[in-house]
C-alpha cells in the first residue's frame, strides 16, 4: 500500500505530457514521471519518494517505438525490457538486460525506468555509453536529440519538466564482438557487485561499468590502459584498475578490496575473451 | 488524455470479465484484487517486487501486481490464479507434489503458466531464468521445475511436436 494519494495522469502525446506537468507543477504537486514504476511504487510504499502527481508515458506512441530508421536503430523509453530482449536488435544490451532484476520485474521495468530511476547501477547504460548512443528528451522547452554520453554523469540529464522518450542507437554499434559479465554478493538476482560490459571497435576495447563506484560510468582513462602496449592482460587490468576517478564503493555488500579484485577478474576475461573474438 | 484524482469508479478485466472498482490512484492492483474483488489466490508477501507470491497475468505475461497501480491496468486482460482451475499446469503441480506449505503456489503456477504458453520450447535454462522470480521458503524448487517440464512435454504431446 501507498500510504498517500497522488494524482494519476495519463497522456497519449508528448503535448499532454508536458501540459500534464505544468498543470501538477503549477498545483505545487511535484510531479513525476512513470514508466513501468517498479522502483517508484517499491519506494513510494516505504514513504521514500513522495509525489502529488505521477505522470504515465505509457501510452505515449515515441515512447512504445522499436524500429529502424535508416541506420539508426530506435527505442521507445516506456519499452519493457523484455520486450527489447525478445527482440534482441543489440545482443550486448540483451544480455546486460536479462541479469537486471528477474523476469517478472523485467515484464514491467522499462529502458527508461532503468536509465533514470534513483537505484545507482542503471546497467542498461553501459551498453548505451558504449555504442555512443543519442537520447531523444522532451520537454516543457520543446524536444532535444542529445549524445548520452554528453548529458549522464551516473545518470540521464534533466531539465526541470523533461523525461526521457527515445534511445537512438547507431546500429554498426549492435554488431561488434562484446563482453559482459555482473558479479553479485550471492544468488542470480540482485544488484551488482560489479557489471561490465565491453565492446571491440576497430581494434580497440571500450568498457563501461557499474556497481564499482557511486554510478556507472566509461572512461576514457581506464580505456587508454585496456589498448595499451602490454600484451599481458592481468597487467592491463592492475592499470585500469589503479586509474579509476571515483572512489570504489566498500559497504557491507563488499570492501572495496574486493570489489577491485573482481573488476580486474572481469576486465582480464573481458580482454581475452575479446582478443580471442 | 485521463486524470484520476481521489476515488475514482475504474473497469478492471479480470478472467474475463469486466468488474468496476472504486480506487485511489495510489492503490496497488494486488490489493484491489483482493480486497475488492474477492480474489485472494495472488498473496501478498514481500510486496516489494522480490518474493512473486502475488504474481497474476497481463495480457498473457506474468508481472507482480504488488509492482502496479490498479488504474494502470485498465485496458489489459489481468488473469488470476483463480482462472487457471483444472489447467494443465495445476495438475502437474499436483502430480509433482511441487508445492510444501502453498503460500508461494499461486505466484509459481501464474509464472509458470506463462512459461508454457509463451515458450513452449523453453529449455533448462530458460526454465530457470524464468523460475528466479518466485521464491519458495519451503525450497520445493525440484519439484516446481519437474512440474513445469511436465506441463512443456504434455503440451508438446498435445500439439504432436
Amino acid at each position: 500500500m501507498i500510504p498517500y494519494e497522488f494524482t494519476y495522469f495519463r497522456p497519449h502525446t508528448v503535448t499532454e505530457a508536458v501540459t500534464a506537468w505544468r498543470k501538477a507543477e503549477a498545483a505545487g504537486s511535484r510531479p513525476i514521471y512513470y514508466s513501468g514504476g517498479t522502483e517508484i511504487i517499491t519506494l513510494a510504499r516505504v514513504n521514500e519518494l513522495k509525489t502529488g502527481a505521477v505522470i504515465d508515458l505509457k501510452e505515449i506512441p515515441e515512447n512504445n517505438a522499436m524500429e529502424t530508421q535508416g541506420e539508426k536503430l530506435v527505442l521507445g523509453a516506456a519499452l519493457p525490457l523484455t520486450l527489447i530482449s525478445e527482440a534482441n536488435p543489440f545482443p550486448l544490451l540483451t544480455e546486460v538486460m536479462l541479469e537486471i532484476a528477474d523476469q517478472t520485474v523485467r515484464n514491467k521495468l522499462t529502458l527508461g525506468g532503468n536509465l533514470s530511476g534513483k537505484i545507482i547501477f542503471r546497467e542498461t547504460s553501459l551498453p548505451l555509453l558504449l555504442a555512443e548512443a543519442d537520447i531523444r528528451i522532451e520537454g516543457p522547452a520543446g524536444g532535444r536529440t542529445v549524445p548520452l554520453r554528453e548529458n549522464f554523469n551516473g545518470a540521464v540529464q534533466y531539465r526541470s519538466g523533461e523525461f526521457l522518450s527515445q534511445v537512438i542507437i547507431n546500429k554498426v554499434y549492435t554488431q561488434f564482438p562484446y563482453y559482459t559479465k555482473k558479479k553479485r554478493k550471492q544468488g542470480t538476482v540482485g544488484y551488482p557487485l560489479m557489471t561490465l560490459a565491453a565492446i571491440k571497435k576497430d581494434g580497440a576495447v571500450r568498457a563501461a561499468f557499474s556497481g564499482v563506484c557511486a554510478a556507472p560510468f566509461r572512461s576514457e582513462s581506464v580505456e587508454n590502459e585496456l589498448n595499451g602496449r602490454s600484451s599481458d592482460a592481468a597487467e592491463k587490468a592492475k592499470r585500469a584498475s589503479e586509474v579509476l576517478s571515483d572512489k570504489v564503493i566498500d559497504n557491507k555488500d563488499a570492501s572495496a578490496e574486493f570489489r577491485i579484485y573482481i573488476l580486474k577478474k572481469a576486465i582480464e576475461t573481458a580482454l581475452t575473451h575479446l582478443k580471442e573474438g | 488524455m485521463e486524470e484520476y484524482r481521489g476515488k475514482t469508479a475504474i473497469t478492471l478485466q479480470v478472467n474475463g470479465e469486466y468488474n468496476t472498482v472504486i480506487v485511489r490512484p495510489s492503490d496497488i492492483l494486488l490489493n484491489v484484487l483482493r480486497d475488492q474483488l474477492g480474489l485472494t489466490g495472488a498473496k501478498p508477501g514481500c510486496e516489494n517486487g522480490d518474493c512473486g507470491a502475488c504474481t497474476v497475468l497481463i495480457d498473457g505475461w506474468p508481472v507482480k501486481s504488488c509492482l502496479m497501480l490498479a488504474v494502470e491496468a485498465q485496458g489489459h486482460e489481468i488473469t488470476t490464479i483463480e482462472a487457471l482451475n483444472g489447467t494443465p499446469i495445476q495438475k502437474a503441480f499436483l502430480e509433482k507434489w511441487a508445492f510444501q506449505c502453498g503460500y508461494c503456489t499461486p505466484g509459481f503456477i501464474m509464472n509458470c503458466h506463462a512459461l508454457v504458453n509463451l515458450k513452449p520450447q523453453a529449455d533448462d535454462k530458460t526454465i530457470e531464468k524464468w523460475l528466479q522470480s518466485n521464491i519458495c521458503r519451503c525450497t520445493s524448487y525440484v519439484e516446481i521445475q519437474a512440474a513445469v517440464k511436465l506441463a512443456l512435454s504434455n503440451a508438446l504431446v498435445q500439439t504432436g511436436e
